[in-house]
């Protein structure tokens, strides 16, 4: 039976009602469990209260002072083993492996993850801003592209993490699986949600091919936990939305250009950046997954270089004369 | 630049897909994403100040507002802990991952979901 337009309130106040359920659910787990640590031990209330930071806001306050140690030009991790001693520039590699290996003599592949294993941390964490100079060279160098860890005053949350296999983001109105790209994608099926940026176009019409391919190619980075994310709005959105990064698994080097189309993952899923199924396809396989990876700014004002991947035999140039540290 | 020590021994992917389906839009989706982070830091501190000696809270904690994301927390910790931190965070995990569902749980039952993937 047809329902009057006045009763399919009935199902928005269910939908509705499942989100605030789960927001005030969890809210309130909150506070008791703050309640509780509090309780229990009294040093951790005053410890708090004296530096005037709250537990909930914990991760922008170290997002605040991991921005500072950036900015300073100084890192702020405290083990003196976790930072490696960078090589010179001539250490890195062997540039008459680079000149054979753009004559096709050599994997370039290879060239890249010897180097990234001189300057690269055994686990992942937040590089310095030296570590990130000498990988833009490298990366410059081998496969032709300028990228930056810092474009344009702005800087990712940090340049070496973990990967994650994404679903398909929905691209217009309507859009479905079926329609969307190549069939051993398609089991990655499409995300229940939006992108952080909402639909690529308003209508299947104003669909073009260059928005299919910011879809294709999409990377997701955590824009949610910029230390001054909520400030500079919109700027910052609109500074995100598709810009390129390039995305580069250092276990083999493997190297794709991205449009950043979404925000994400959360912090406790242990990754940093996610990428579409076609973007994992490349950098690992169709059974890539999770992996670490550099991820940096593609440097192309004159938005020239194509998303998609790197071919390594195509080098654009190969400008590197000298690296400043 | 966003990290806390324990980040990485942290891993809750199953809850991942419950907040993807409950949200309506991506604001919502990341108003959940820092309730769930809030708990699970209030639950890995818990943890951490349960096993450790109390003469050492004071110490700890200052390290921890400092330095929230500096790893070398956890070697600090393993030499004071009974057992190591990543073995304690395992079986804190595994709590907070099963009490989260349950919560989840409540709202999405099969037929909620078979609606949503017939709507969409």
């Amino acid at each position: 039976m047809k329902r009057s337009p006045a009763q399919t309130y009935n199902d928005i106040f269910k939908e509705k009602v499942g989100f605030e359920y789960l927001r005030n659910k969890l809210k309130l787990k909150n506070l008791e469990e703050e309640e509780r640590l509090f309780n229990d031990f009294p040093k951790a209330k005053k410890n708090f209260e004296r530096k005037k930071i709250r537990l909930k806001d914990i991760r922008a306050h170290s997002a605040k002072l991991l921005g500072a140690g950036i900015l300073s030009g100084s890192f702020l991790l405290s083990t003196p083993s976790a930072t490696k001693s960078l090589p010179e520039p001539h250490e890195i590699y062997n540039y008459l492996d680079l000149a054979d290996a753009f004559k096709n003599l050599k994997v370039k592949n290879q060239i890249l993850t010897d180097a990234f294993k001189k300057v690269l941390p055994d686990s992942v964490r937040p590089l310095s801003r030296d570590e990130e100079k000498v990988l833009e060279y490298v990366i410059k160098d081998v496969t032709g592209i300028p990228v930056k860890a810092s474009l344009e005053g702005e800087h990712l949350n940090t340049a070496f993490g973990f990967i994650g296999a994404e679903q398909h983001l929905r691209r217009f109105p309507g859009d479905n699986i079926t329609i969307h790209g190549e069939d051993k994608y398609k089991k990655s099926d499409l995300a229940p949600g939006l992108g952080a940026w909402g639909y690529f176009a308003k209508s299947k019409d104003e669909f073009t091919e260059s928005l299919a391919e910011n879809e294709k190619w999409y990377a997701v980075v955590q824009t949610l936990y910029l230390p001054d994310w909520n400030v500079r709005q919109p700027y910052l959105k609109n500074w995100y939305k598709y810009r390129k990064v390039m995305i580069i698994n250092t276990e083999n080097g493997n190297a794709v250009v991205c449009s950043i189309a979404d925000s994400g993952p959360a912090a406790w899923t242990g990754k940093h950046y996610g990428g579409s199924p076609e973007v994992m396809d490349y950098l690992g396989g169709v059974r890539y997954k999770k992996g670490k990876v550099l991820v940096f700014f593609v440097d192309d004002p004159q938005n020239k270089i194509p998303l998609g991947p790197i071919k390594y035999g195509d080098i654009l140039s190969m400008s590197n004369t000298t690296v400043h540290i | 630049m966003s990290k806390i020590f324990f980040d990485h021994l942290i891993e809750l992917e199953d809850i991942k897909s419950y907040i993807d389906n409950a949200a309506e839009n991506h604001e919502e989706k990341e108003d959940l994403w820092d309730l769930v982070d809030e708990y699970v830091n209030h639950k890995v501190l818990i943890t951490i100040l349960t096993n450790l000696d109390s003469e050492y809270h004071d110490e700890f904690l200052l390290m921890f507002l400092d330095k929230p994301y500096d790893t070398g927390i956890i070697e600090y910790l393993d030499d004071r802990l009974s057992c190591p931190l990543c073995e304690l965070i395992v079986e804190t995990k595994s709590k907070v991952n099963q009490e989260l569902e349950e919560i989840f749980k409540i709202r999405f039952t099969k037929k909620a979901l078979k609606k949503r993937k017939i709507d969409s």
